[in-house]
């Protein structure tokens, strides 16, 4: 066999490995999107927070499905947000966090869960590709170990803070559709 | 994880095809070395120059960023990287991310007179410049906090300071501010404006915050 003739299945198979291997890495930090129960499909679900400024391209991928994210939309725990190239995207959650997406990123509430009356809460955002700016809120005052930010495998612990996280694209060539749009 | 991931590679590159082994192993390094993403931190300033720290952990190691503009590295596969970046670079580098900030919530707060649920001539006369500031911002939400003084049981001020927030939000309603975006809090007696002992009777406590933001 020829190399050049065999390079293309190589090529498609360490793709295909590199994607399997990205799975198991999803499954170890139990990245699942959580489904919303169905009583909280029927419009009982507290927001995690409304969307600022919205510029560009930028999708919300929900329980619900797919929609477009605009200014003072409500976003929810589970939620994936996307911008596009050109979109950029400020959330604000309930506790006072502030998110910012950057062009070409997603982004996934992983958790959130905030009782106003105490302060008290937790969340977990997951960058997966792109950067993110975030902001501390509420929360992070009452128990500093409240806020969690994953990239890759890497895990942030935030102590009252202002910062950017970014996740270089895993693949140079991108999977089109899935990673852009 | 990249050695996990060289590894599998490798093996199924000898089962299949034994007579590209090299190419395929030249083209696997190449591959997997943008298998993990690289994953980069940086700390910014405090707006109120406050001291503040990130702890960025991989597998193996873990950095804490805790002077503005430190920078973290890495894939989780090697130890992390420590440097430091210049604001200029990261202004440029990441502009849509200070494009995209909103602005700082604006804080209002208003009282209530003695014995009832009717605001003071000051509190009644702020509620348009409330609106005002909500009509300028994009996606403009309120969180209408109300809170309590110290006299009574700490349960019973819970409820009657989520009452004072459901008046206030009712009251901004009524002028034309969308339900759907407040929040109304009751925060009892946990946030005192002035300190005091418990059950100490103090006015500047018994007050509604609104937040807009």
């Amino acid at each position: 066999m020829k190399i050049t003739s065999c390079l293309p299945y190589v090529m498609s198979l360490l793709v295909l490995v590199c994607s399997l291997l990205q799975g198991t890495t999803a499954a170890w930090a139990q990245s699942p999107v959580a489904p919303a129960a169905p009583a909280e499909a029927a419009g009982q679900t507290m927001r995690a927070g409304i969307a600022k400024v919205v510029g560009g391209e930028v999708r919300v991928l929900g329980a619900q499905g797919m929609r477009p994210l605009e200014p003072g939309d409500a976003v929810f725990s589970g939620d994936r947000l996307i911008s596009g190239k050109y979109g950029l995207a400020s959330v604000v959650l309930r506790d006072g966090t502030t998110l910012v997406l950057g062009n070409n990123s997603q982004l996934q509430i992983q958790k959130f869960t905030f009782n106003a009356t105490t302060a008290d809460g937790s969340m977990l955002v997951e960058l997966l590709q792109g950067s993110v700016r975030l902001l501390t809120g509420l929360m992070s005052k009452i128990n500093p170990d409240a806020v969690q930010v994953k990239s890759g495998t890497l895990l942030l612990g935030v102590r009252g803070t202002d910062f950017i996280v970014e996740a270089e694209a895993p693949f140079a060539f991108g999977l089109p559709g899935l990673l852009t749009f | 994880m990249m050695s996990t991931c060289r590894a599998i590679g490798r093996q199924i590159v000898i089962r299949l095809t034994r007579g590209c082994l090299v190419s395929g192993c030249l083209s696997l390094g190449l591959l997997l070395s943008a298998c993990a993403p690289t994953t980069r931190v940086v700390l910014l300033p405090q707006a109120d120059k406050t001291a503040s720290a990130v702890t960025v952990r991989s597998a193996t190691t873990q950095i804490v960023l805790d002077v503005p503009y430190q920078r973290a590295s890495g894939t989780g596969a090697d130890a992390l990287k420590g440097d430091t970046v210049t604001p200029q670079e990261i202004q440029k580098k990441y502009l849509g991310l200070f494009t995209a900030m909103p602005p700082r919530p604006a804080k209002f707060i208003v009282n209530f007179l003695p014995g009832g649920t009717a605001l003071t001539p000051e509190s009644e006369a702020a509620l348009p410049k409330i609106l005002a500031e909500v009509a300028a911002r994009s996606g403009a939400d309120m969180v209408v906090t109300g809170h309590t003084d110290t006299k009574g049981a700490a349960a019973a001020n819970d409820e009657l300071s989520l009452k004072r927030a459901g008046v206030v939000a009712q009251l901004l309603i009524a002028k034309g501010a969308s339900a759907a975006r407040i929040e109304s809090v009751g925060r009892g007696e946990r946030e005192l404006l002035v300190n005091t002992a418990d059950d100490v009777d103090e006015p500047k406590n018994r007050r509604v915050e609104i937040v807009v933001r």
